[in-house]
């Protein structure tokens, strides 16, 4: 029964992977990925990673998936939504992706490659705890990568950019009709 | 005795390399920023299936690699944010997110 679910998971998290690598259609990609996304938060589940699987779904489904499906469709002339995405040199990219599989298959069917059993149990207590002892300090950096990211985020969008950007534009073209 | 599919590390890691393919995949077939970006993320998921797979068969002391998955997860945002806002800069000036187009950059 374990491994059914197991394997329905895995089916479902490569499903939306090759829906993101092979869709014509840039929201079918995107909705691919939100497949493969929440599918890997069930994987983290049967690793006994209970906190990363929440914090994959809050953070990628919640957040990620949402902003790029706005800057989809904020960056796509209505209509050409479902045929924005081609792609070229599909065969050599192939070709690369199943050397890159068949590698680790071959490095993964060498004997002495062994593991110990898992264990299952809650880990929040350990990850809050080691978050403020031991990584306290990448913990801080990333809070401060944070506001960073706020503050560039809104920096590189405001306005004056743009629109200054626009009149350079049109006074080129206005002097391009008068020569 | 063969261990259970779910109980066998190997699977979850060829689980890992085959969403690491695929993303690379993506990433060198898409003309389009955002599907470029798409398989970043996936690339990024199949780093933190290895660091959660790696420290769950392991008996003692297996959190810090739940640590390390959750800072790739919180990178992976911020790296979509930015990427994304510089995408809409560039696609506000040049009306295009196709990568054949925007060749001006001179290297």
């Amino acid at each position: 029964m374990k491994d059914v679910i197991f394997l329905a998971i895995c089916t479902l998290v490569v499903g939306g992977g090759l829906v993101t690598a092979l869709s014509a259609s840039v929201i079918n990609a995107a909705l691919g990925l939100l497949l493969s996304l929440v599918s890997i938060a069930g994987v983290y589940v049967y690793l006994s990673a209970d906190f990363v699987a929440m914090s994959q779904i809050l953070i990628y489904v919640g957040g990620v998936m949402v902003v790029l499906l706005f800057s989809i469709m904020l960056t796509s002339a209505s209509g050409t939504v479902f045929t924005n995405n081609p792609y070229l040199g599909t065969i050599p990219a192939g070709l690369f992706t199943m050397l890159f599989i068949g590698l680790v298959v071959n490095i993964l069917d060498r004997p002495g490659f062994s593991f110990e059993a898992g264990t299952y149990g809650p880990t929040t207590r350990g990850i809050g705890n080691l978050l403020l002892k031991d990584y306290i300090l990448p913990f801080e950096l990333v809070s401060v990568l944070i506001v960073v990211i706020l503050i560039g985020g809104a920096v590189m969008l405001r306005k004056e950019l743009v629109v200054r950007h626009h009149v350079v534009v049109s006074q080129e073209e206005n002097k391009k009709e008068n020569v | 005795m063969i261990p259970a599919l779910s109980e066998n590390p190997q699977s979850y890691l060829i689980l890992g390399a085959i969403v690491f393919a695929l993303g690379f995949f993506t990433v060198l077939t898409r003309k389009n920023i955002i599907g470029i970006l798409m398989g970043i993320e996936l690339m990024l998921n199949s780093a933190g299936i290895n660091f959660v797979t790696f420290a769950h068969f392991r008996n003692e002391n297996h959190l810090p690699g739940h640590v390390f998955t959750i800072f790739i997860i919180v990178l992976a945002a911020a790296e979509t944010v930015v990427a994304l806002s510089i995408l809409l800069a560039i696609f506000q000036q040049r009306r295009t997110v196709m990568t054949d187009e925007l060749k001006e950059l001179k290297g």
